[in-house]
């Protein structure tokens, strides 16, 4: 049951902003390149710096993401990837490694398994948060009461053209953080920052006290530099996948994955 | 069942007839909904706030009422196909000839419709998805009708196999944009378009082409299409003097066979509402589009309803040899009328469908599109059990030219 107290995904960012450090999370997909090759990514991820890491169970039809993402859940899938074995993946992390897991998946792979079943088996297999994209407000409150019964955080997405009321509702039914949108368009590798980003995280601020973590889109340190000053954490998915994805082995997007993670990270922890 | 649903189910049992239709906030019992991303919700908000302004507006309906009798040429002739009903040897079979629209199918109805409403709204661009091609040429055309530029994303295969209607859009103006991601037909080209217009909220509106989707579409087709049951409820009582004991139509996402049945469902006690959907190579096969006799609820491009999916939930292709009915999903309000029991649901395989396609051909002159040949098929199955003193009105939702080609 929900006990009022802090998640473990919440003390992450309690202990971070007393620092004044912003939080790294890594999004993967289970499953991709391989099983093996999963495990192998999130043990590098949890060893150079991440504070939160994003699962993704691939879904047949992503639409919030852009080609990479689509294309790791497509590999994932012929992989024979299914909910089972991303919970089972989850149970053998855990032996090892108590970094926060949020799982990302679309709303009818959740709903097929059974809701309240699906909650349940996550919470046992040691999972923190779910970031649906495809079940906002309106139709999450039917579904509410199978997070409080299990106390996982349910991590909700603020677009930038939500309007104040909505993102004061939005943030009233969040736990965790806010999944702050910073592109009007799907997951994807983008270059810059759109200035009405930070007008929009300096408005969030001002409705809500829950941590802001900024995704879609991020790639480079310039751009965390920009808006690290105004979110508490950052979301970098399609970056991290393209890695591998277009890496000559394995190994080597292995290698340039630690590279990226520690580079980030250094600009997220750095004091401002 | 899951305890929400049954609370919300409950509160709906009633719904029926005049009461259930002005349940107008998106859900159709527990179908229905809005499940997308954050980003669209306002998009949708806005567009579900125009739609029921505009809906109200004399303006509005003067100009729509105009260009429907004056561009599309409705009404359309109910006509009464009597070689066939000879030929079945039974009841008396009309035909609701939605064929004769312009560009030969029922898409007309609702395209001509949301792109007035989008021009009202001020949006400058268009886009929509086409699996057939069918609502892809519609939306085409309404564009160029309304002088607004529209892409059209259309799954690479199905611009393979229908290149007739590529070459149509292009005509009117319209671009194609090719999607080759997933399985590269239709459920592919609406995630696309979506994707697309998760970029472009502002300025483009996107017109969907059935009653699928998340609200307000399945609420607002469904009401551009009603007039095909308005006007064959007018003109069966100036005919027969008398209502129908059959409606007839296909489901594919569900737009023509709502459109005809809506008017009638008050009178669902008498009047028998059959919705066929297509069997492909036959349900054990697993190639086939029957979502509502074959699939299970779920959530798929927004709404809440059936769908062809696997163990896990992963969506599963959809197969016809008509492209019009090769897609996963379907309208939410049709799960609830199966639900409700209000409209029974029924399939028919591929070969029976190209059986009734010869059987009006030959008949009567006219060649029916694969799609409404499903209702035909089934229509040839009932008619003969029945007295001839029955009436059965088939809706003959396109013509057949577009698949020639493929025969
Ligand atoms: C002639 C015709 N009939 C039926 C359909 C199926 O769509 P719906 O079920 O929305 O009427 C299509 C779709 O392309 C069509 O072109």
């Amino acid at each position: 049951m929900y006990d009022g107290k802090d998640s473990p995904i919440e003390r992450v960012f309690k202990k971070l902003r007393k620092n004044n450090q912003k939080a790294f999370i890594p999004f993967i997909t289970c499953g991709f390149p391989s099983l093996d090759g999963f495990f192998s990514l999130f043990e590098t991820l949890d060893k150079n710096g991440a504070d939160i890491i994003e699962v993704g169970i691939p879904f047949s039809d992503p639409l919030a993401d852009g080609p990479v993402i689509q294309t790791t859940s497509k590999i994932a899938l012929e992989n024979g990837i299914n909910t089972d074995i991303v919970f089972n993946s989850i149970i053998k992390i855990r032996k090892s490694s108590d970094t926060p897991i949020a799982i990302m998946t679309y709303f009818n792979t959740i709903y097929h398994y059974g809701t309240g079943r699906f909650l349940k088996k996550a919470k046992e297999a040691g999972v923190n948060g779910l970031i649906i994209p495809d079940l906002p407000l309106e139709e999450f409150t039917s579904y509410r009461s199978y997070f409080n019964q299990v106390n996982i955080d349910n991590i909700m997405f603020a677009s930038l053209t939500s309007s104040k009321e909505r993102l004061s509702a939005i943030a009233g039914q969040c736990r965790g953080f806010i999944y702050c949108v910073s592109v009007k368009g799907v997951t994807g590798i983008r270059n810059s920052i759109s200035p009405e980003v930070i007008d929009f995280l300096k408005n969030l601020k001002e409705i809500t006290t829950l941590p802001l973590a900024l995704g879609f889109g991020l790639s480079n340190r310039e751009q965390i530099n920009q808006i690290k000053g105004y979110c508490d954490g950052v979301i970098i998915g399609s970056k991290i996948l393209s890695l591998l994805l277009e890496a000559r082995s394995f190994n080597s997007g292995l290698k340039e994955v630690k590279n990226f993670a520690l580079d980030i990270n250094k600009v997220l922890k750095d004091r401002i | 069942m899951k305890k929400d649903e049954k609370k919300l189910k409950k509160a709906n049992s009633s719904f029926r007839g005049k009461e259930y239709r002005s349940y107008g906030n998106g859900y159709f019992g527990t179908f229905g909904g809005i499940y997308v991303p954050e980003i669209l919700v306002s998009a949708l908000k806005e567009l579900e706030k125009n739609y029921f302004k505009y809906k109200k507006d004399k303006k509005f309906k003067e100009e729509l009422s105009f260009y429907l009798k004056n561009y599309v040429g409705r009404p359309t002739p109910l006509y009464y196909a009597e070689r066939l009903s000879n030929r079945l040897g039974g009841a008396r079979i009309y035909l609701k000839r939605e064929d004769l629209c312009h560009l030969g199918a029922h898409k007309i109805n609702n395209t001509v419709g949301q792109v007035l409403l989008a021009r009202k709204m001020g949006k400058k661009f268009i886009i929509a998805e086409t699996g057939a091609g069918q609502h892809g040429v519609a939306t085409a055309a309404a564009a160029a009708l309304f002088n607004m530029s529209c892409k059209v994303f259309m799954g690479s295969k199905d611009i393979k196999r229908q290149s007739s209607n590529v070459i149509k859009m292009k005509l009117m103006g319209a671009e194609v944009i090719e999607v080759s991601s997933g399985s590269k037909t239709l459920k592919d080209a609406v995630n696309e378009a979506l994707r697309y217009w998760v970029s472009r909220v502002d300025d483009t509106y996107y017109v969907l082409g059935s009653v699928v989707g998340p609200h307000p579409y399945p609420t607002m087709v469904r009401d551009f299409q009603v007039i095909i049951g308005k006007e064959t409820k007018k003109q069966i009582m100036d005919i027969e003097g008398r209502l129908p004991d059959y409606i007839i139509a296909c489901v594919g996402g569900g737009s023509n066979s709502i459109g005809i049945f809506y008017p009638f469902l008050d009178d669902a006690d008498s009047v028998k509402l059959i919705g066929v959907e297509a069997g492909g190579k036959g349900i054990k096969s697993k190639k086939h589009g029957a979502s509502l006799g074959y699939g299970d609820k779920g959530i798929f491009h927004g709404a809440f309803s059936y769908v062809l999916q696997d163990d896990y939930g992963q969506i599963e292709e959809a197969y016809s040899i008509s492209a019009g009915l090769d897609y996963p999903g379907v309208g939410p309000e049709h799960a609830y009328m199966k639900e409700k029991g209000i409209v029974k649901y029924e399939y028919i395989l591929d070969s029976e469908a190209l059986e009734a396609f010869n059987t009006l051909s030959i008949c009567e002159g006219i060649i029916p599109a694969y799609e409404s040949s499903h209702a035909l098929a089934y229509t040839a199955k009932l008619a003969p059990s029945l007295d001839s003193d029955k009436v059965i009105i088939v809706n003959l939702s396109g013509r057949g030219d577009k698949d020639i080609d493929n025969k």
